[in-house]
């Protein structure tokens, strides 16, 4: 039986490495889909000034 | 267009009444499954009932309508069907007690998530439906053409096409009429996947509480699962994968729910189940074959599920077997008739379709050939589906340049990506993990997820697109996430909190990421939302269909036979137009050597308009020279006539 202090341990460090992976998969997804933005931004931008 | 509606609303209204005098076969004391098991049979009669007026060649509203107007007159006057109808007011009332009675034992947290997650997932789905034609590759090389094609028929037949992938099982395309055959239009064909994304979700919520997983917790789980990129964007790409998805996870809640050890078998529905079960798995094989390399899968979780020894499970497995035939054998004999033809009914739409390749083409598989390591079973017209380990290697190799999305951006398709999203990877690795040390229940269905995702991709080619199979894999993280949710609950509120605020977090990027398919320039949204909404034909959109096609449909009249040839992965829907007015031919091109040889073949297959995209090159070169010799107009890129004598 584990303790309730080493449980909780175990689920702040559960939590860390879930904020870490989640941070990672934004680093990655969200530079690819900040990039499609960008590009349909500036292109909707210059459809409007041309 | 009004006929049309009101035909489906009658039609339908015939098939929930038919789903709900049949529910009681099936009905279990777990009202999630109860909820999959009325979600599957509408779409199971969504599916047979064109299916039988294709055969017969009546795939015509008029018709459906009227045997449907029969069968209501019926259910009306028959006294058991009256009485079970007579109840439907009492069983509605009740039904919504016990919804509002669920939802309100939920947290507020999670009341508020759920209603934004909904109504945001409704607008979505909403507009993009009706923003945009289909446009997905396969769609619009044989699944749709399927469609357009029976749908002008009124008949489900095969007929000469470049693509050889019409053979494929169909299932899907017949429940794609349902959304089309009526109204005589493709404006709402994308819904066809709904019912299958619905599904899906609910049975992972019913895999988490048969799991012994809270109600909030199943309920975050299933959420989790319906925000997966993957999934949400292949719900309205007129595909199949996300029905595959659907019935492996439903059948896999079937099959936990018959293991679990919660009550005894002469207490569940033993019967109902297992038929539910059979018609589930030849649903699916009738709708994509590669079911068959998930089963293994399956029928380990059917070994794995419960905590008792190995020999005490096959001990329960054979007792539910005779618990199961026992309630049958109590039925009466009408009851034992209706059930035996619903599961006929099952086991024919799973089989047509391999059954009528195997007498045409000694393949069931066909076009595909099959093999098992270097040993060749079954010819095909080309592509092998093999069975290898070393395939499996190269698979995983390529996940591994998929895995944590970093490769590309999540579009429809998949192109180098999973699609499975900020859940799965950031919460879902995570719970997993944990659950796979700490909860027995993680373990088992990581080993059912994995042999059948390991023998799926045996077989699938290692292509950029391959993840497509396998979008009911994060529902595992989902699950995990539930263990890990119920446990941090009890732990560390502080904690839980932030992971709750993670999972809103994440749910919201998932959407967020999806609300475009990842690849639809705004210039197309803004063209095609210029047009009416009946206008907006496939041909019309510039995404994966070439200009062509637009304009060699603004130089053919409607009402002439247009005969066209295109490679054996090219687009042949679009030019049905949506409101499938269009009639096509296929000109076959392959004994052609001369311009009198094109006047040939043109005049056979009755038109004077030839489409040609991407045709064999040489072929393509004779209609050129033709065109400069004067035999032809070459009137528009891709597009000929015959000049007239």
């Amino acid at each position: 039986m584990r303790s309730k202090k080493s449980e909780r341990v175990e689920a702040a460090i559960l939590l860390g490495l879930s904020i870490f992976l989640t941070a990672v998969y934004t680093y990655w997804q969200g530079a690819w889909f900040s990039a499609a933005v960008r590009n349909q931004l500036g292109t909707g931008l210059l459809d409007l000034l041309f | 267009m009004l006929f049309g509606l009101l035909a489906w609303t009658i039609c339908s209204l015939t098939l929930g009444l038919a789903a709900y005098l049949l529910f009681p076969y099936f009905r279990t004391e777990r009202s999630s499954l109860n909820l999959c098991v009325f979600l599957f049979l509408l779409i199971f009669f969504s599916t047979a009932y064109p299916f039988t007026f294709g055969l017969l060649g009546l795939l015509r509203p008029l018709p459906m309508t009227l045997v449907s107007m029969f069968s209501l007159l019926m259910f009306a006057l028959f006294k058991p069907t009256r009485g079970r109808l007579l109840e439907l007011p009492d069983q509605l009332r009740s039904g919504f007690q016990s919804a509002l009675d669920w939802w309100v034992g939920l947290p507020r947290w999670l009341r508020g998530l759920t209603t934004i997650f909904v109504a945001v997932g409704a607008l979505r789905f909403g507009f993009l439906i009706f923003a945009l034609p289909p446009f997905i590759w396969d769609s619009l090389t044989y699944h749709l053409t399927n469609v357009a094609e029976w749908i002008q028929r009124g008949r489900i037949e095969l007929f000469e096409t470049s693509v050889v992938r019409i053979f494929n099982a169909a299932n899907y395309e017949i429940l794609a009429l349902w959304f089309a055959v009526f109204i005589g239009h493709d404006v709402v064909i994308e819904m066809a996947g709904i019912p299958a994304y619905l599904l899906a979700c609910v049975s992972v919520y019913a895999i988490c509480r048969i799991s012994a997983f809270s109600r909030p917790a199943s309920l975050a789980a299933s959420l989790a699962f319906a925000s997966t990129p993957a999934l949400i964007l292949a719900t309205t790409a007129t595909k199949n994968d996300v029905h595959m998805a659907a019935y492996y996870l439903a059948s896999l809640a079937v099959i936990l729910e018959l293991a679990s050890e919660r009550q005894s078998s002469a207490r569940k529905n033993v019967l109902g189940l297992i038929g539910l079960l059979i018609i589930l798995v030849f649903y699916a094989l009738g709708t994509k074959a590669y079911i068959l390399h998930l089963l293994p899968g399956l029928l380990l979780g059917a070994l794995l599920g419960g905590r008792s020894s190995v020999q005490g499970r096959i001990r329960r497995w054979r007792s539910l077997t005779k618990d199961g035939l026992t309630q049958f054998l109590d039925l009466s004999f009408a009851l034992r008739f209706v059930f035996i033809l619903l599961l006929v009914l099952g086991v024919f739409l799973g089989l047509y379709w391999n059954v009528r390749n195997w007498v045409l083409t000694g393949n069931p598989f066909y076009p595909y050939g099959v093999a098992v390591e270097t040993e060749q079973v079954f010819e095909g017209a080309g592509k092998v589906i093999p069975l290898r380990f070393s395939r499996l290697i190269q698979n995983l190799k390529s996940l591994y340049e998929k895995f944590g999305d970093r490769a590309a951006l999540i579009a429809a398709d998949l192109p180098e990506t999973t699609g499975w999203g900020w859940v799965s990877y950031g919460l879902g690795l995570v719970a997993l993990a944990w659950g796979l040390v700490r909860r027995r229940s993680i373990r088992v269905l990581a080993v059912v997820f994995s042999l059948s995702f390991l023998i799926l991709y045996m077989s699938t080619r290692p292509s950029p697109w391959n993840m497509r199979y396998a979008i009911w894999f994060p529902a595992l993280f989902a699950v995990a996430l539930a263990a890990m949710y119920d446990w941090m609950s009890t732990i560390s509120p502080g904690v839980f909190r932030a992971m709750l605020f993670l999972l809103a977090f994440s749910l919201g990027a998932n959407v967020l990421i999806t609300l475009n398919y990842g690849r639809i320039p705004l210039d197309q949204f803004r063209r095609m939302l210029e047009l009416s909404t009946l206008e907006r034909d496939a041909a019309r959109m510039h995404v994966t269909v070439p200009n062509q096609y637009e304009t060699a449909l603004k130089m053919v009249p409607q009402d002439d036979l247009l005969g066209y040839n295109v490679h054996d992965n090219g687009f042949i829907y679009p030019l049905y137009r949506a409101d499938f007015a269009q009639r096509l031919v296929f000109v076959a091109l392959a004994e052609v050597n001369n311009c009198a040889d094109v006047v040939r073949v043109m005049d056979q297959a009755g038109t004077k308009w030839l489409f040609i995209w991407r045709a064999d090159y040489e072929k393509a070169s004779i209609l050129l020279s033709c065109a400069e010799v004067g035999v032809l107009d070459h009137v528009r890129e891709g597009l000929y006539a015959l000049e007239e004598e």
